[in-house]
């Protein structure tokens, strides 16, 4: 699945872990982004100690979008280096 | 049915990542480009069957794990900047409208293609460097050999 660095087999174990923690860390940091990139455009005014009621859908639909949005780019972006390896798989064939 | 990408999920954490295992959507996993092989260290005999020093290079692990870490930056770059230029800031609905849709297919496209272009440049870069460090050495070398 994702043998993709031609890491030797004995390595390949320490790669997906490494993976892992790439991805949870990912996480986390997307969490911490998602709450800043929404909280900027939405609160606007500190009248208050509690979000009223447009900040607060405000919120949650720029939440909701962003996520949209981060799925519809991480198909466009599987799809151009799908191209792409199509590309460079051709290339060898041909050049041999 | 859409992949979640909360990182709150108890245990198991999930992403948007385009090459996550878990991804419902992801039919083709995408590769890092082929050109970029860690280079592999191992033994190698010599016609004297005397054993040759193992090849020096980054360590095959490090450059895999490297890679992933690239594209996991890459891809929040990307997501991060397409949105802030596609996605209309003031958040009435929670779907995307068409407009904003194709905005960001086209963020992705000429993101990426920006991206070729600008590895052409450093590599570019990279080579004259490489050529003055060389010549420098060589310099070096004459001038030291007297």
């Amino acid at each position: 699945m994702e043998g993709i660095p031609n890491l030797p087999p004995h390595l390949q174990g320490e790669f997906m872990r490494n993976l892992e923690n790439i991805q949870m860390k990912d996480s986390l940091r997307l969490y911490n982004h998602l709450v800043q990139a929404c909280f900027t455009p939405c609160v606007t005014s500190f009248r208050s100690k509690s979000l009223d009621k447009y900040e607060s859908s405000c919120v949650e639909h720029c939440a909701e979008r962003y996520i949209k949005m981060t799925q519809r780019v991480g198909l466009r972006f599987a799809e151009s280096q799908a191209l792409q390896q199509k590309r460079a798989a051709e290339a060898a064939a041909g050049g041999k | 049915q859409s992949a979640s990408c909360t990182p709150l999920k108890g245990g198991h954490s999930s992403s948007c990542l385009p090459y996550h295992s878990h991804h419902s959507d992801n039919h083709n996993n995408p590769q890092p480009k082929a050109h970029q092989d860690p280079s592999q260290k191992h033994c190698t005999m010599n016609f004297f069957g005397q054993k040759e020093e193992q090849p020096k290079g980054p360590d095959p692990l490090f450059a895999a794990t490297t890679e992933m870490e690239m594209y996991t930056d890459l891809f929040n770059k990307m997501a991060s900047t397409c949105f802030s230029k596609c996605a209309s800031q003031k958040h009435k609905e929670p779907d995307l409208a068409l407009g904003e849709m194709s905005c960001t297919d086209r963020c992705v496209a000429k993101y990426l293609e920006a991206q070729e272009k600008v590895g052409i440049v450093l590599q570019r870069a990279n080579e004259v460097q490489a050529k003055q460090a060389q010549a420098l050495a060589d310099m070096q070398n004459a001038m030291g050999g007297r």
